[in-house]
């Protein structure tokens, strides 16, 4: 096999697996499939082996005289041609009788008519007539253009009548081989000889293939071959007159080509071919270039608008923790005998019973990701990734992408998945950050406390025992100076001063108690507070992270189809004449 | 001698005359699949409403050679008109543009119904000019002095096949203007597929038509041509066939010898004689008559259904938009409820304490109470603020995420619900303009206008309060104020047999509060009032965003749909043709 080839197939090969991965065309399955089997196709021709035979195709519209040619090459009638239009139906093969035809080919046994022959000499050509590719009958157009990927060598054959008729350069445009193996045949070319003197005759001819020739360039086809001939006359007279280039034509088809010549030919036009099937591509390229495009300026969209949703996600989030029981999940945390003693634990133990808290041991769980619809602060964040959602849309659909393209990204970028996520997100950091939410013991406080309660007790005891007594216990510390001093408090109770002593105790104890809890609670809400911009701050790292993570999932996208498109660009763009 | 002159008889005027500007504004925005018959009419039925004027004020029949390339119809059209006028030749396509051979007397120029078709005039006599290729955009109209062929413009055409395609739209435009059509084919092209398909559509619109096979050789006979055409459902008119032979040598010469050629030509020649022509005539103006009110009722009917098809459109737009306006609300209605709400009260609390006789004593005494509790820690101090500070609060407080958000989901949904599939429709292109949708700014300015109207409201209104509320109301504060204590009083007196100096002193202290509770009162009714009214200007500019937005949408529409007055000269256009 030729290098050119085995470059080709690598390419073909190549241009294969990405079509297999399929992300290029995963929203239009039909276009994926009709481009793997033609790709397929390809590479089967340039697989098979080259077995030397060249499939030479006459083309052209009815009544051009394409029967009467093969019957002039084959140099005796093979096949019927007729006044009548249109005539030839099938497409008739005129091949050596060892020449083995393409399995494609062959098995069109409804498409095709053979004749064979022996002779040795023109034995590389299998000659085919076609039906044409103009006339009312439609069917005759479809078999031409099912017939034709299996030609070689194209032999376009007009008239003096019609070489300027619109569908042939129509047609011309549209088959996928390589110009270097089309020929160009003017038949009927005695007409313009007619009754006419050879010198008009020439000049005729002369003018008609240099109009053709034109025609033919202005539809891209850079210097064709023209031969003008006149199959009749060749086969009425059996030699060419003067003007008629059958032979030299003849000669040109039949000549002997090397193994190395054939394959030149055949690749040429499979090179054609794949440029041809990729060129289906180039609407999908363009439209895989705009979505990279919308997703690139989207994503500086919202990169610019950072500051607004961040802000959006600081406002949610405070309004949600806000409605939070922290304070409650803070008292619930603390045992208030930690940091209390004396009338204030009493006071503090009071309002927890009659504050109305659930006293449950464990903290009170925060429920987001279970939730149906999200709780109403929380609202603003799902309107935001719904944003999103609707703004990326509304862009991709601004740019006409296809519904399936657009629903295949949402796949990719998993924005269905984001509420989920960001809701557990939340619940996760709110649960962590709560449990670790320790409570410090305040011995200092709670030592001040004791000390405080303990003088203003000392003082009691101080007011209602005698001065005497109290000297007495401090001089000569015995128990009976202990005892009597015992039962002059006890009876010191009892005397109105000791009632008032204690009255004023009382009201101490509980006025200092109060303001010991006053101040316990200030300093937990204090540290409440402290805990809420934590959590907050916390929460909106989520928010943003969570935002981050979309942008970073559109960018992989749009790297990610821009990669393909370059892929392809790459094996289209090599050696490419335009 | 006169030459080919190089003044146009008519130049080249805009598109159209201003009686016919109304075809512009034909439009539809392609919600139904009538949308390419609607384009299609929509450009030819100007020209055939053109032709028929022009052919209502003229006797000429017109007779069009139409075919395919290298058919020979310049050929015979030539041996017609008994001189080369039209060039013939190897090299294709030959004809580039229409040519004409009509009387001198015959003036085609006025009100041509091809505005973009220069008409230039030639003399037979000017043989340095002929013959003529024709040109592209120009009609040539050689001119003779045959009184027997006065009534009739013979032309010439470019082909209908070749790889030229502005041939084939001359064509297309110039045949509208036939009344009779010579189809010239060949032996060799009879069974082409490009021009078979013209004359099939000859046959059908019912044109007078002669088919002409040209070229042939000895072997073709009719039955093979009508075959050939029967298997594709196409019946020739037998009796208006010719096959004419190839002409060898000079066709001028040899084909007058030819007996297909010469009983065509007696057949033409009877069609071209005084009554044939009036023949012809009629028949093409009742043709064109029945099938222009025909495609010119089917215009307005398929209008018609791009038009039922538009209000389906925006009735689907409006129950979105009302879904939208729905969710909006019960958003937002939260926070209209919430600050407003307490702000206004304040105010107008504010306003109607002068009406509150005993307030003065009574708040002295408040303050008074609450000062050891304040000191004490127990009571908070109450800020007092300015409605237009608290205005200004509110206002710093609006959240345009759920606007915007709705504006968002609204314009997503129009986009991906309503809009037509196909590229092709109007409407598909307008909806992804850029321009149509609301930007996050434009939104922003537009809830700040309506904010800012509020707020001059809700400030006139107060300035309104703080004139003085009417007398009625004023003495009825009054009027309760007294009532109320005269119960108390009265109430007293009787239960308690009389009034002792303590119970003087405590109602003394329960007065204020009594005067007080009268004024709460009227407030409550002014709260009641200026809420509702508040509340409904509220509702009203949350919803201007997405009203304007919609609005946006709606007029989109409208502007794609064809008006109503062109609607009704259509339809009588199509109902009283003959009239005209």
């Amino acid at each position: 096999m030729s290098r050119h080839i085995q470059e080709l197939r690598a390419e073909l090969k190549q241009i294969r697996r990405v079509l297999e991965e399929g992300t290029l065309l995963a929203h239009d399955p039909e276009l994926n499939r009709a481009l793997a089997l033609g790709v397929d196709e390809i590479i089967e021709k340039a697989e098979s082996e080259v077995s030397g035979n060249l499939l030479v195709g006459l083309v052209g519209g009815t009544g051009v005289g394409k029967s009467s040619l093969t019957n002039a090459l084959a140099g005796h009638p093979v096949a019927s041609s007729s006044h009548r239009r249109p005539h030839t139906e099938r497409v008739l093969l005129y091949r050596h009788v060892s020449s083995v035809l393409p399995s494609v080919i062959a098995d069109r046994v409804d498409l095709l008519h053979e004749i064979t022959h022996d002779a040795e000499a023109i034995a590389q050509i299998v000659l085919c007539d076609l039906p044409d590719f103009d006339s009312i009958v439609p069917s005759h157009r479809r078999h031409v253009l099912d017939f034709m990927g299996s030609l070689d060598v194209l032999v376009w054959v007009v008239t003096p009548e019609k070489y300027a008729d619109g569908s042939l350069y129509a047609l011309l445009q549209e088959v996928p081989k390589s110009q270097g193996n089309f020929v160009f045949v003017l038949n009927k070319a005695d007409l313009l000889f007619e009754s006419v003197p050879p010198s008009e005759g020439y000049d005729r001819l002369a003018r008609v293939s240099g109009v053709f020739a034109q025609h033919l360039t202005s539809h891209g086809i850079d210097s064709p071959v023209i031969y003008c001939v006149s199959a009749e006359q060749m086969l009425e007279e059996k030699t060419a007159a003067q003007w008629n280039q059958f032979p030299l034509f003849r000669d040109f088809l039949f000549q002997r080509r090397e193994v190395k010549e054939i394959a030149a030919i055949k690749s040429a036009n499979l090179d054609v071919e794949k440029r041809s099937l990729l060129r289906q591509l180039d609407a999908e390229i363009l439209r895989i270039r705009s979505l990279v495009d919308v997703l690139d300026r989207f994503v500086r969209e919202v990169e610019r608008d950072r500051a607004d949703w961040v802000q959006v996600g600081q406002r949610a989030i405070r309004s949600w923790v806000f409605g939070l029981p922290l304070e409650q999940l803070a008292s619930q945390r603390s045992d208030p005998g930690q940091t209390l003693a004396g009338p204030a634990l009493l006071m503090a133990m009071l309002a927890r019973r009659f504050g109305g808290s659930s006293g449950e041991g464990y903290p009170v769980k925060v429920e987001v990701a279970g939730c149906p619809e999200p709780i109403a602060p929380l609202a603003g964040l799902r309107r935001e990734l719904d944003r999103f959602a609707d703004r990326l849309t509304q862009r991709l659909l601004q740019a006409k992408l296809p519904q399936t393209l657009i629903d295949e990204i949402w796949r990719d970028i998993g924005i269905e998945d984001r509420w989920a996520r960001l809701a557990r997100g939340l619940e996760e950091t709110t649960d962590a950050l709560v449990l670790a939410m320790l409570v410090k013991r305040r011995r200092g406080f709670r030592f001040l406390q004791r000390i405080v309660h303990g003088s203003l007790y000392g003082l009691f005891v101080a007011s209602l025992a005698r001065g005497e007594l109290l000297s007495a216990v401090v001089q000569r510390p015995s128990v009976s100076n202990l005892l009597t001093l015992c039962v002059d408090l006890l009876l010191g109770l009892f005397r109105a001063t000791g009632v008032a002593a204690l009255g004023s105790l009382v009201m101490l104890q509980l006025f200092l108690g109060w303001r010991f809890f006053l101040r316990h609670k200030k300093w937990l809400q204090h540290r409440t507070q402290r805990f809420i911009e934590t959590l907050e701050q916390a929460l909106v790292r989520v928010w943003e992270s969570e935002m981050d993570e979309l942008l970073t999932a559109c960018r992989r996208v749009a790297a990610g189809r821009g990669a393909t498109v370059e892929q392809i660009e790459g094996l289209r763009g090599a050696g490419r004449k335009e | 001698m006169t030459e080919l002159s190089s003044r146009p008889l008519r130049t080249g005027s805009p598109k159209r005359r201003a009686s016919e500007r109304f075809w512009d504004d034909i439009r539809c925005p392609g919600l139904s699949p009538a949308l390419d018959e609607i384009v299609r009419l929509s450009a030819v039925l100007p020209k055939k409403w053109a032709v028929r004027a022009y052919k209502r004020a003229r006797d000429r029949a017109w007779v069009l050679f139409v075919g395919g390339t290298g058919t020979g119809k310049s050929t015979l059209f030539n041996v017609l008109c008994g001189s080369a006028l039209s060039d013939t030749g190897v090299e294709r396509p030959k004809t580039q543009g229409p040519i004409a051979f009509v009387h001198r007397d015959c003036a085609l120029g006025e009100g041509f119904p091809f505005p973009e078709v220069q008409l230039r005039q030639a003399s037979p006599e000017a043989t340095d000019r002929l013959p003529l290729q024709g040109n592209p955009g120009q009609l040539f109209c050689v001119h003779h002095t045959e009184d027997r062929l006065v009534k009739i413009v013979l032309v010439d055409t470019p082909d209908v096949d070749s790889l030229e395609i502005r041939n084939r739209l001359i064509v297309e435009d110039l045949y509208l203007l036939a009344d009779l059509v010579v189809f010239v084919t060949s032996e060799e092209k009879y069974a082409d597929d490009i021009p078979f398909q013209f004359l099939k559509r000859i046959l059908a619109e019912d044109k007078r038509c002669t088919v002409v096979v040209n070229k042939s050789g000895a072997l073709l006979q009719n039955e093979d041509v009508h075959a050939s055409f029967a298997q594709q459902g196409v019946t020739l008119p037998a009796h208006r066939f010719w096959i004419l032979p190839f002409a060898v040598g000079k066709p001028q010469d040899c084909l007058p010898g030819d007996p297909s050629f010469r009983a065509m030509l007696a057949q033409l020649l009877e069609d071209l004689d005084p009554s044939g022509v009036q023949d012809l005539l009629r028949h093409e103006l009742s043709r064109a008559h029945r099938e222009l009110a025909t495609e010119t009722l089917r215009l307005v009917e398929l209008l018609g259904v791009e038009e039922a098809a538009g209000k389906q459109w925006l009735e689907h737009l409006d129950v979105f938009f009302r879904s939208s306006c729905r969710t909006l609300l019960d958003q937002q209605e939260r926070h209209l409820t919430e600050e407003h709400r307490e702000a206004i009260q304040r105010e107008i609390r504010k306003l109607y304490s002068r009406y509150d006789l005993l307030g003065g004593p009574r708040r002295a005494l408040a303050q008074l109470v609450r000062a050891p509790l304040r000191a004490l820690g127990l009571v908070g101090d109450s800020k007092s603020e300015s409605h237009r500070e608290s205005l200004l609060r509110i206002r710093e407080r609006i959240d345009l995420g759920p606007i915007q958000a709705t504006v968002d989901g609204f314009n997503r949904f129009v986009l991906e619900k309503l809009s037509p599939r196909t590229e092709m429709a109007p409407l598909y292109q307008r909806l992804r303009d850029p321009a149509l949708a609301l930007t996050q700014d434009a939104v922003k300015e537009i809830v700040w206008e309506e904010q800012e109207r509020l707020a001059g409201w809700l400030e006139a209104t107060f300035d309104e309060l703080a004139r003085g509320i009417p007398k009625s109301k004023e003495w009825g504060i009054y009027s309760t104020s007294i009532l109320w204590g005269g119960l108390i009083l009265a109430l007293e007196t009787a239960i308690g047999g009389g009034i002792t100096i303590l119970e003087a002193v405590l109602d003394s202290a329960i007065a204020p509060f009594v005067t007080r509770g009268a004024v709460e009162l009227f407030v409550y009714h002014e709260l009641q009032r200026i809420g509702k009214e508040l509340g409904e200007r509220y509702r009203a500019g949350l919803l201007a965003v997405l009203q304007k937005q919609r609005d946006r949408y709606a007029d989109c529409l409208e502007s794609l749909l064809t008006p109503e007055s062109v609607l009704t000269q259509l339809r009588s256009m199509g109902r009283d043709a003959p009239a005209q």
